[in-house]
């Protein structure tokens, strides 16, 4: 015996009902009766039966309407219905099934048979309804899953995109979905106006792909805005990756480091498809091609942060893209593929309608199969200073008031020279005087060009007339890199006093190298007549930074100053 | 996709062949070939005659073999590259990893 | 009355009802058994008025709806004569046929009368006792 249920009997022949009944509650179950179609809707509506018993030919509402009413008046739920009929031909049989019975049940009665069918028919009530509980558990939790996916994306833009990436020399495609794709694109300011853009492609997929992109946004972020050079930027993220990610997993990714000032971009790659070097003067187009494994695969010693430079005039552009376009697929299968971007790329030559262009061309390409999840580009262009518009970093600093007056000497032997990057560090120092913060980025320049002449020519005695020759740039810094590791003694001296009160203040730099110094005269001579070459656009800047510009010595000892207020120690 | 693998007669020697699609899908047989072994071979080689495409990760399942073989001080050569697997291979600069032929 | 009155009842309330359809309807039904057959006469004698009424009218859905009704209940209560008449004359009130229909209300009346009779005879004492 089944469990007790409800059953509505609903037969318009007294006899017949009296002797349904009868049988319906042997079996344990609580019989409701109706005495024809219109009377069975109504104790439906009333009783909710679990299982229906109707007769098929009725007055006023037969059995065949009243089944389609009850049927669509359950829903979701599943209640088997039993045809109750004296029909014998096949076909009105059939039709018993056809309009919505489950079953059906011949007269005369018979009690065994009608106790079976309503024991399988109840089993099969219940297994529906089991599937239809796991269904909407299921529904549950996958609903559940999407808002954590949502909240997870959320926390992946505000940290893999923020930045500068909304500057007006940027132009980026990157799918609203990239949290799921594993691509993460970054852009910021240094200290010296520089823009650092990152683009990377981390393995693997799904939210897992993604999880890596946090800590690398947190380095690259913060490095960039303490003025770390490219190469060490990426050393310590290629150490964080190596360090948290399984073996296997890694990221492919190219770093660029854009510099207004000099007109050059540097570049490191690891991993990704070519980037491109365009440029608006008709000048070949020039394919930057990976140079080293992607981050997270090598051991911090052996990681290699060596880049390449080039000479972008305003206009120029470097674009750069992860394998997501060059492999998508059209109809017949064929990839998008680097030739039909170079085309693209020849067909615009460095103009502004490139980009957009390659973004029709993708989509055109993809046609029906577009899945815009694993489209992503950016375009750099390079642009005069003044007319760059993006943030600069704002510092934090460690306490409210700061050293008011103090003194630093640093100084750097071969060795250091060879290896370390001062900078960042002494940048640091000095923003600790919260006078200072709020010119930190003309601060940091000062200081990288102080720091650049007293290593390049003092310590090492490059000539930077070099540099503006044709293929000057690249031939400069290998130059400077065999003349760096092959350095035995020198020193660069830094030594800092600073002052303040409540009135006012001031930051005296001083840099001195253990160069021969140049003639000093001569060069402010040249000054004069200024023609744009990098040595002098050095001079001229460093005196429109600073307050003021001392030479002292043979030239290799160099003082900067900064006043604010009434410039005084107040000790007057 | 097919993984198959032979150690060499010395028992020094692994070499798995990759037919079809190096992708997602060839994780668990590739970490399968060299795992459960009884043998400890020295060298590794990956032939790539029929494998005719490779995915990113591949490349991580590459870098699991060299792991396993030891990291640093590995022996894990790539051979019968076609030109599309050797160009994923270059992008990535694998051949400062893997002898690559 | 004597035990060959009853013996001549017994035969032919026989000939009408199915022995075991009747067994069965006792056992299942214990004391409502009565009630149920109570049911039956009084419903079938008003659904045969029913059904003249149709015929006279010549309302063949009428015609369909009461006699088809009419047979499920004979069925049910093993009377498989009087099922079969039904059913002939339901299938005429398909078809339309009033006049054919008339001509079997006369058997339709006959049949009833005897198996309403041999179910009283059931109410009031036992016809067909069971086997014990």
């Amino acid at each position: 015996m089944s469990e007790p249920i409800r059953v509505l009997v609903a037969d318009d022949n007294r006899t017949d009902r009296l002797l349904l009944s009868k049988i319906v509650a042997l079996e344990g179950h609580q019989v409701i009766s109706a005495v024809d179609g219109v009377d069975a809707l109504e104790k439906f509506r009333a009783a909710r039966p679990q299982i229906v018993l109707l007769d098929a030919l009725m007055p006023k509402l037969d059995g065949f309407e009243v089944a389609r009413q009850i049927r669509r008046e359950a829903g979701d739920a599943f209640i088997p219905i039993i045809f109750l009929t004296s029909l014998t031909e096949a076909d009105e049989l059939a039709r018993c099934l056809t309009a919505g019975g489950d079953d059906f049940l011949s007269k005369p009665y018979n009690s065994l048979i009608l106790r079976a069918k309503i024991t399988a028919l109840d089993r099969m009530r219940q297994l529906h309804a089991t599937m239809q509980d796991q269904r909407d558990e299921i529904a549950q939790y996958n609903a559940r899953l999407l808002r954590e996916q949502e909240a997870a994306k959320d926390i992946f833009d505000s940290v893999a995109h923020s930045g500068c990436l909304a500057a007006n020399n940027i132009r980026h495609l990157i799918s609203p979905l990239a949290v799921f794709n594993g691509d993460v694109v970054l852009a910021a300011r240094n200290p010296a106006g520089s823009m650092y853009v990152l683009l990377g492609d981390f393995t693997g997929h799904g939210l897992t792909a993604s999880i890596g992109a946090m800590p690398l946004a947190e380095i690259f972020y913060g490095m960039t805005q303490k003025g770390f050079h490219l190469a060490d930027v990426l050393r310590e993220c290629n150490r964080k990756l190596k360090d948290i990610l399984p073996v296997g997993y890694f990221c492919c990714a190219t770093m660029v480091d854009f510099n207004f000032q000099k007109g050059t971009v540097e570049v490191w790659s690891g991993g990704l498809p070519d980037a491109y070097v365009t440029r608006s003067g008709g000048d070949p187009t020039v394919a930057v091609v990976s140079r080293h494994l992607p981050l997270g695969v090598i051991a911090t010693e052996k990681f290699d942060g060596s880049t390449e430079v080039y000479e972008l005039a305003p206009g120029d552009r470097l674009l750069m893209c992860t394998d997501g376009l060059l492999e998508s697929r059209n109809g017949d299968g064929e990839m998008f593929g680097s030739e039909r971007l170079m085309q693209i790329l020849e067909r615009h030559r460095g103009g502004d309608a490139c980009f957009e262009a390659l973004r029709t061309a993708a989509y055109a390409h993809m046609g029906e199969q577009r899945r815009e999840d694993d489209l992503t580009l950016v375009e750099v262009t390079m642009l005069d200073e003044h007319e760059i518009d993006a943030p600069m970093p704002n510092y934090v600093a460690s306490g409210q008031i700061g050293p008011r007056d103090w003194s630093l000497s640093f100084q750097l032997g071969p060795t250091s020279l060879k290896e370390f990057n001062p900078l960042p560090l002494l940048q640091h120092v000095l923003m600790e005087v919260p006078a200072l913060r709020i010119r930190g980025g003309v601060i940091f320049t000062v200081l990288s060009e102080l720091y650049t002449n007293a290593l390049d020519h003092g310590v090492i005695g490059l000539s930077s007339v070099v540099k503006s020759t044709a293929n000057g740039f690249a031939s400069y810094y290998q130059r400077r890199l065999d003349a760096l590791n092959a350095l035995v003694d020198g020193f660069v001296r830094f030594e800092f006093v600073s002052r303040a009160s409540d009135s006012g203040g001031y930051l005296k730099i001083r840099v001195i190298d253990s160069g021969r110094g140049f003639d000093v005269a001569a060069l402010h001579a040249r000054r004069a007549d200024e023609t744009g070459a990098y040595h002098g656009r050095g001079l001229n800047l460093l005196y429109q930074l600073c307050d003021s510009l001392t030479f002292e010595g043979c030239g290799n000892d160099v003082e900067a100053a900064f006043y604010w207020g009434d410039g005084s120690d107040g000790s007057a | 996709m097919t993984i198959r693998s032979e150690v060499s007669a010395d028992g020094f020697g692994l070499t798995i062949a990759v037919e079809g699609r190096f992708d997602f899908s060839a994780h668990r047989d590739f970490r399968e070939t060299y795992e459960r072994l009884d043998a400890e071979p020295k060298a590794f080689t990956v032939d790539m005659r029929e494998t005719t495409y490779l995915d990113s990760s591949a490349l991580g399942m590459l870098l699991l073999l060299r792991d396993h073989a030891g990291g640093d001080a590995a022996e894990v050569k790539i051979v019968n590259c076609n030109p599309d697997v050797r160009k994923i291979l270059t992008i990535s600069n694998f051949e400062q990893l893997f002898e690559i032929r | 009355m004597t035990s060959k009155q009853r013996f001549i009842g017994a035969t032919a309330a026989m000939a009408r009802l199915d022995p075991t359809q009747i067994n069965a309807l006792r056992g299942l039904m214990c004391d409502d058994f009565d009630a149920l057959i109570d049911a039956f006469r009084t419903d079938s004698a008003a659904q045969l008025e029913a059904i003249v009424q149709a015929v006279a009218r010549c309302d063949s859905t009428g015609l369909r709806l009461q006699a088809h009704s009419l047979k499920g209940a004979c069925a049910n209560l093993g009377a498989d004569d009087l099922a079969e008449l039904c059913g002939r004359i339901e299938h005429l009130g398909r078809a339309g046929g009033c006049a054919e229909a008339e001509m079997l209300l006369g058997a339709l009346h006959i049949e009833l009368r005897a198996v309403s009779a041999a179910l009283a005879e059931l109410m009031s004492r036992s016809l067909f006792p069971p086997a014990d």
